[in-house]
């Protein structure tokens, strides 16, 4: 053995440990390395999942008040123009109110520029006392269907030699809604919407509303009180 | 007693570098097993990581399951919103005009009566409700309204200029036109009118804003 022996040794040793190093340990370590970031991650997108399900979990839990809601709006706002509807409406707000109910003519609905709705533009006369008529709006702006009153006008109606005395006269223009993107004369039938109905999986039917007409009670105050 | 190495130099020399080689050759054992330790070290914490890592994966895929699951109620309440928000839309600046003919008939004076009474709203300029900074200023007008009428002396119409103003949300009371019907009878005829603010809305008509 000469004397180059233990540098040969310690060269050889070097190099296995270092070929050890790289090629066996080293990627091990990365690889552990790699595992927790992608450990950190999973967990980071867990705390993110959980807070998606207890965000669906209140949706869930508020589900009914929230279809119930989905329902009123639906019956403010109807699919179809549902004409026939609002005729009964009319007549039973005509008829509680005790005015006389002249004449009603809905106008050819207008799809708005958003492609959402479309508004039935309708003009209303009735004739009646003064508290009458204030009545008939008040029934009129709290109808179940959505009914925005955009102009009126009151006039006398007839004069103690026609036996109108007392009598008043208010014209109305009125406006319905519909989501029926194509309602109306010419228009495609049935109800014409972009967006389906969701399908809930649990929650349970609501309960079908009376048949009978019913008019909602005031509640609030609908206007500015003088000196409030 | 002293001792005495009887071989020769050469070979005590030689025996001297085998055990330099030896020692060389441990220390790189020695090494070699340290690296073998911390290799299982990391083999350990790359079995454990990844037994975690499956259990997150297999949690997260619950979790995903479940978020699938439930996902109409996110539609459901997405589709309230759209809901909610075309409403607000539809009622935007809506004034009651069965609050309006009883507000006219508590201000109105007992020496005067109206003969026509008539009242619009202006259409809304897309404004959207619920939108940062963009609900209905109060000063900006939503409506007007025009009324004819007999009142007695112009003191009545005064007055009834004055009570206007007074209601929430009616502004710009004016008279057109203020006519005694005959010479001396202190009967006059008037046209008036109001504009409406924001205020004069109602609760859906500002959006549900109180």
């Amino acid at each position: 053995m000469n004397r180059r022996g233990p540098l040969i040794a310690a060269v050889v040793s070097g190099v296995i440990v270092l070929l050890a190093a790289v090629l066996i340990v080293l990627p091990k370590k990365s690889e552990v390395g790699k595992a927790h970031d992608d450990l950190l991650t999973a967990q980071s997108e867990e705390a993110t999942l959980q807070t998606q399900l207890k965000v669906l979990q209140d949706a869930q839990a508020a589900a009914p008040v929230a279809q119930k809601q989905i329902d009123k709006i639906q019956k403010q706002i109807p699919s179809t123009a549902d004409l026939p509807g609002l005729f009964r409406q009319l007549r039973d707000v005509a008829n509680l109110s005790a005015v006389d109910f002249f004449s009603f003519s809905p106008g050819t609905p207008v799809t708005d520029a958003s492609a959402t709705f479309s508004t039935l533009g309708s003009g209303i006369v009735v004739t009646g006392s003064y508290f009458s008529l204030e009545e008939f709006l008040h029934r009129l702006e709290t109808l179940r269907r959505a009914a925005k009153v955009t102009s009126i006008s009151l006039a006398a109606s007839g004069t103690e030699t026609t036996g109108g005395a007392g009598q008043l006269q208010m014209q109305l223009q009125v406006e319905f809604f519909t989501t029926d993107t194509s309602a109306g004369p010419g228009s495609l039938p049935g109800p014409t919407q972009g967006t389906a109905p969701v399908i809930l999986p649990t929650v349970s039917p609501t309960p079908t509303e009376s048949p009978s007409p019913e008019i909602p009670s005031p509640t609030e105050s609908p206007s500015a009180t003088p000196g409030a | 007693m002293t001792s005495v190495n009887l071989l020769p130099p050469e070979l005590r020399e030689q025996q001297a570098i085998r055990r330099q080689t030896a020692l060389v050759a441990l220390g790189g054992v020695a090494v070699l097993v340290l690296l073998g330790v911390f290799y299982f070290l990391q083999t350990g914490q790359l079995s454990s990581a990844q037994s975690d890592l499956d259990q997150v994966r297999t949690s997260n895929a619950t979790l995903q399951q479940q978020i699938s699951e439930l996902q109409p109620y996110a539609d459901l309440q997405q589709q309230l919103e759209a809901k909610k928000q075309l409403k607000d839309t539809l009622f935007l600046n809506e004034v009651s005009w069965s609050g309006v003919l009883l507000d006219v008939s508590r201000v109105i004076p007992d020496t005067a009566y109206l003969t026509s009474l008539t009242g619009s709203m202006t259409a809304p300029t897309g404004a959207v409700i619920g939108a940062t900074g963009t609900s209905a200023g109060s000063t900006s007008l939503i409506g007007t309204m025009t009324f004819s009428g007999v009142a007695k002396q112009t003191e009545t119409i005064a007055s009834w200029l004055t009570t206007l103003e007074e209601i929430k949300g009616w502004v710009n009371p004016w008279v057109n036109s203020a006519q005694e019907q005959s010479a001396d009878t202190g009967i006059y005829t008037f046209d008036s009118g109001i504009d409406f603010t924001a205020d004069a809305a109602t609760v859906r008509g500002r959006g549900g804003a109180k």
